[in-house]
């Protein structure tokens, strides 16, 4: 059922770009309902996965545009890490790295939404650059430009952070 | 090349995704340059944190929500049926629900012309009437200006100042 194989996939898209739990299971919600209101334009000889991913993009950066989450503060991260079932079990995790990821999840807010959402969709999604492509409609070598340009800021906010 | 165009290659660099030329003049550049240094030392922590960063579960609340959300559609949509119940409670409704009525039937009606003489008949009628009214009430205002000046008169004779001719 679609639920059931993209529910995850969408709300940590969701919580991923507006770093809220709240809110991101309002917009999972409204991306569901713009799913089945919109199954029949969906054209059977494109890859529905990328069509599903691009509606929830769109989705996304409409009400970001339209409510400024920029302005608010993201959820903490270990709270975010709480609601992820076996983590810090068996998984060795080294204080860097866990740190790194706390100013990571942070800096997130500070990308523009274009360059936070292709970063979102490429390293934390784990999609490929023509797959992140497909689903932001834009030519390959914007994408890498975008991804690009947002691991250097990302990086550039570690290095402030540690070196401040 | 300059500290900043060798800084926007260092993501390409970083995944080996340069050309053999390009992938030298960084590497010349970085052998030279500690904060370029620095910056790639930054990008692969940043690589690294990205690579495994933690996905969350969806809750069972959302998860139900999310269920019911083919049935939702299936409901039908707040449209113009939706809009009804607010309309009824407007305090002009039912004056104008009224109106309406009244012109559907008189507009349906096949012996309008009949309808519609006899209403110009009756408001003939009632014009005449309130034209008749409006005349008797002018000449009974004729009547009672003509009794006030009698009896003003009759008063300055019963006057006894007046009379006297008292100064």
């Amino acid at each position: 059922m679609l639920v059931d194989s993209y529910s995850r996939k969408i709300f940590n898209m969701a919580f991923q770009f507006t770093g809220s739990h709240p809110e991101a299971e309002d917009l999972t919600q409204e991306i569901f309902m713009k799913v089945y209101n919109s199954l029949g334009k969906f054209n059977t000889d494109k890859n529905f996965t990328a069509w599903l991913l691009t509606l929830a993009k769109n989705h996304l950066i409409d009400e970001y545009r339209r409510t400024k989450w920029e302005k608010r503060n993201r959820d903490d991260f270990e709270e975010a890490l709480e609601r992820e079932p076996g983590r810090g079990g068996g998984v060795e995790e080294s204080a860097v790295q866990e740190e790194n990821r706390k100013v990571l999840w942070q800096g997130l807010n500070r990308l523009p939404s274009e360059i936070r959402m292709a970063i979102i969709l490429k390293e934390l999604q784990g999609k490929k650059y023509d797959e992140v492509a497909e689903v932001l409609h834009l030519p390959l070598g914007t994408v890498k430009s975008r991804i690009n340009r947002g691991k250097l800021m990302l990086a550039k906010i570690l290095q402030e952070r540690k070196e401040a | 090349m300059k500290c900043r165009q060798i800084k926007n290659l260092l993501p390409s660099y970083q995944e080996g995704a340069l050309a053999l030329r390009a992938k030298k003049a960084v590497e010349a550049h970085l052998a030279a340059c500690p904060d370029c240094r620095r910056l790639l030392r930054f990008l692969k922590e940043t690589d690294a944190a990205l690579a495994d960063f933690p996905e969350v579960e969806v809750s069972r609340g959302l998860m139900r929500k999310l269920y019911a959300v083919p049935r939702l559609k299936a409901e039908p949509r707040p449209g113009l049926l939706g809009f009804f119940p607010k309309l009824i409670r407007q305090p002009a409704f039912l004056p104008l629900a009224a109106v309406l009525l009244a012109m559907v039937i008189f507009v349906t009606n096949p012996h309008r012309d009949a309808v519609l003489k006899t209403l110009n008949r009756q408001v003939h009628l009632g014009f005449n009437t309130v034209e008749k009214v409006y005349a008797q009430a002018g000449s009974l205002l004729d009547k009672l200006n003509s009794y006030k000046e009698d009896a003003l008169v009759s008063l300055k004779r019963i006057n006894p100042l007046e009379k006297n001719g008292d100064k």
